[in-house]
């Protein structure tokens, strides 16, 4: 039983999963090459790891673990602020690259990708095993970035493949032997299987992922929701989740958090943080031309205790002046004095075009469409001179003093050695290596 | 208790009180409804702590007695038994049996002591009207009414029971309806309770205008006091609670003046509306843009993104500069269905003030008659 396998057709598809190793860290190495092969670690500024080299996570550092921590377990580790505009950058070439080798590219995560391959075994004249290995050739000869590639019949095992031998690996999986894969796998390891539905999975006697591909439709419809149904015909080597190749560009919310440290308690200083949030989810709104019905507002105490609140907004905006009411109201409801806090965030959720606005009787429409105008110009500003060329006052305190103030100075490389002709809100698009020639 | 009723009858009081009953209540006594025998009568009650109902059937008691039972259940199984007579006999553990011609149910109830009264109106103001007075006053403005919980004043229409007049006022924002009916018989006493406007949630106007007849027939007896109003019709009652608060200042957002006047004929201009707002999707905000380009006609278009778009004409009389404005189509059609008028003159100033629609004088309007429909543009962009 065990050893028949599940389906006959060895490549009826052929599905590339990529998956970059310690992506944060893996481009500062990229970046800093006198890095590599050292323990280092990313998220200084938040004072929690954001990532950590495989160096590092050998030596006991662990995702999320506060930088002091980290301190005591590997004291030589190399301890860095994240430089998101570098990793985005590398993330951007990575797609690139793949879109070289096959149109029908899906950009799963910052660092992650689904790459339909099927039928391109003719024009490499090899294996797919041999495309992934000319994948990972490219990725790593010109990113110098490590990654893993998984390939099989569906998004599911070849998801399964990329996880199986980290890092730097590849592993492919034709049909005939999807069985022997997933004989001993647990059914946590499947993508879109959680711990409650292996826990209920394993109460019905079904204890690996080769039992699972194994059951009766009849018994999961019986016992599980159609999404499971569709990891089993994944499981099966039938394709159920299509491979997306259109970027995202509908949203349902759009959130924007950061970190400040020090923690403050000064509640000026925290509202402009919020303030400051409120105006970077306004421009992504207002770019995608939507406008929220509702406001989110949150806050996160140094203790990692969260306060949050929903607000209903009388009509549709995408104009902090007309939210800023709403966040002040809000504000006051879930700031505590005297409680350190160290991030805040905005969520514009319920969003609508912001095309079909219906004016309110009870109040000045003339007055909304002249803010309307100023915003307008605010986004033309921003778009020739940088982000928060115009910004609200409210925001200030956010300027006044860096997001990241300390002694140790929390501001990645790429922002202090600038280029010539940069400044501090626009710099060309691509990564700098930090090699002295 | 055991009662016989004709099965028509008791159906169509179990459907009426029905309507009150929520679905998805956490008290499951307010699934069900209240039977009680009560003069000769059977009396069925339906609450949901909001509004309450209460409807006699006649019925011929042989033995007295009261039990609540299921709504839904229940003006299911009527709804579906043939005409003929059915009893209705209840023994001490509120099990109903529920017996016509051939069929037999039997139904577990609860103890009807469980059952919530229904708020007894005391002292305030009494009112008696004519039925179709108050029907066509609802009508008119009932959909303007907010549907949005949040803003629980809008939720209500404010009514106003006046000396020779009712006035029903309701507004969503982004539009606003005022019907102004005279009502020579009226007839009121009791205290001033009222007389500056209540607002009465839109769920029982909408039940009570159900029950209303647009003929002449007995007049209605309104009770309003603080905060509860009660209409009363032979063998029908209906209580609701009255909601609190101060309705916004409608008056000021009445255009007193406008610029351009375009008067269309009613049932052309629905026409074309329901057309062109076909192509647009369910959930869109229903945009439809006005323009008098040609004259003599107006120009009514509807973009539907990558569906495609409509243009329909109709013809128009128009005094003043011409017209360009945004309206929620669906608004301008709620008010059109429900328009008596031949036709409709719409008074507009500019594309960000609020526009008026009402019925076209005849000149036949009995003194005091007024009914204007205030709209809100949208962006044209």
């Amino acid at each position: 039983m065990t050893s028949q396998p599940l389906t006959v057709h060895n490549w009826s598809r052929a599905i590339l999963h990529l998956d970059v190793d310690a992506f944060f860290t893996s481009c500062e190495q990229a970046v800093h090459p006198e890095l590599r092969g050292k323990p280092v670690v990313t998220g200084l500024e938040r004072g929690i790891v954001a990532a950590a080299s495989y160096e590092a996570k050998a030596r006991g550092v662990e995702r999320g673990m506060m930088i002091p921590q980290v301190r005591r377990v590997c004291p030589d580790a190399i301890i860095l602020p994240s430089d998101y505009e570098t990793y985005s950058l590398f993330s951007l070439r990575l797609f690139a690259v793949l879109r070289r080798f096959s149109p029908e590219v899906e950009e799963y995560s910052i660092d992650e990708a689904f790459v339909d391959l099927t039928g391109l075994r003719r024009e490499y004249c090899g294996s797919y095993e041999l495309i992934a290995r000319k994948i990972n050739a490219t990725v790593t000869g010109e990113l110098g970035i490590p990654v893993s590639i998984g390939v099989s019949l569906t998004k599911v095992l070849a998801k399964i493949a990329s996880k199986w031998n980290k890092p730097n690996g590849l592993t492919a999986i034709p049909g005939r032997e999807i069985h022997l894969y997933l004989a001993e796998l647990p059914l946590e390891k499947i993508w879109g299987i959680g711990s409650n539905t292996a826990a209920l999975l394993r109460k019905l006697g079904v204890r690996t992922a080769l039992a699972y591909a194994r059951c009766s439709e009849g018994f999961l419809a019986k016992h599980l929701a159609k999404p499971h149904l569709q990891v089993w015909h994944e499981l099966n080597g039938r394709s159920a989740h299509p491979i997306i190749t259109e970027s995202k560009s509908s949203y349902q919310t759009i959130s924007k958090t950061r970190t400040f440290t020090p923690p403050s308690h000064d509640e000026s200083f925290v509202f402009a943080q919020l303030s400051r949030n409120l105006e970077d989810a306004c421009i992504k709104a207002r770019r995608h031309q939507l406008a929220a019905r509702r406001l989110v507002a949150m806050l996160r105490t140094q203790e990692f205790r969260d306060a949050a609140i929903e607000l209903k907004l009388n009509r549709p905006s995408a104009y902090p002046a007309d939210l800023f009411r709403f966040l002040r109201e809000g504000f006051a409801q879930i700031y505590r004095p005297n409680v350190p806090y160290r991030s805040s965030g905005v969520v514009l959720a319920g969003l609508v075009s912001a095309r079909n606005l219906q004016y309110s009787l009870f109040e000045n429409a003339t007055q909304v469409e002249k803010v309307g105008r100023i915003y307008q110009a605010v986004d033309e500003l921003r778009e020739r001179y940088g982000k928060h060329t115009v910004q609200h006052g409210s925001s200030l305190l956010t300027q006044q003093r860096a997001q990241h103030e300390s002694e140790r100075g929390d501001v990645p490389q790429r922002k202090t050695n600038l280029l010539p002709g940069e400044n501090r809100k626009q710099r060309v698009g691509i990564p700098v290596l930090d090699i002295e020639v | 208790m055991k009662v016989f009723c004709k099965r028509k009858e008791l159906y169509e009081g179990a459907q009426t009180v029905g309507r009150i009953v929520s679905g998805r209540s956490t008290l499951p006594i307010l699934s069900h409804i209240l039977l009680q025998t009560v003069d000769g009568h059977l009396r069925l009650v339906a609450t949901d702590f909001e509004v309450g109902m209460d409807v006699a059937v006649p019925a011929s008691i042989a033995e007295e007695g009261s039990v609540t039972v299921p709504s839904r259940v229940v003006t299911e199984i009527l709804g579906s038994l043939p005409d003929a007579e059915v009893s209705l006999s209840v023994d001490e553990n509120n099990v109903m049996e529920l017996t016509c011609l051939r069929s037999q149910y039997v139904i577990r109830g609860l103890p009807s002591q469980d059952f919530p009264k229904l708020p007894e109106v005391q002292g305030g103001r009494s009112v008696r009207v004519e039925q179709a007075l108050l029907k066509g006053s609802i009508e008119e403005s009932i959909f303007a009414v907010s549907s949005d919980e949040t803003r629980a004043l809008l939720t209500g229409a404010l009514t106003t029971l006046g000396e020779g007049m009712i006035k029903m006022v309701a507004t969503d924002t982004h539009r606003l309806a005022v019907s102004t009916m005279p009502a020579p018989g009226i007839a009121i006493s009791g205290e001033d309770q009222g007389s500056e406007g209540v607002i009465i949630p839109a769920r029982a106007l909408r039940e009570l205008a159900r029950v209303l007849t647009d003929e002449p027939g007995p007049t209605l007896e309104i009770h309003v006091s603080r905060s509860q109003v009660l209409f009363r019709l032979d063998g029908f009652q209906l209580v609701s609670r009255l909601i609190d608060g101060q309705f916004p200042n409608f008056e000021r957002v009445i255009p007193r003046e406008c610029q351009k006047r375009l008067t269309i004929n009613t049932q052309e201009l629905l026409a074309a509306l329901r057309r062109a707002c076909s192509i647009l999707p369910r959930e869109s905000p229903n945009r439809v843009v006005f323009r008098t380009e040609t004259e003599g006609l107006l120009d009514i278009t509807t973009e539907a993104g990558e569906l495609g778009r409509a243009h329909e004409q109709v013809e128009v009389t128009r005094e003043g500069d011409p017209v360009e404005i945004a309206f929620n189509g669906r608004y301008v059609i709620d008010m059109l269905s429900i328009t008596e008028a031949s036709s409709v003159v719409m008074e507009l100033t500019g594309s960000l003030n609020p526009g008026i629609v009402r019925p076209a004088p005849t000149g036949e309007e009995p003194e005091g008659r007024s009914y204007l429909y205030v709209l809100m543009p949208m962006a044209i962009q």
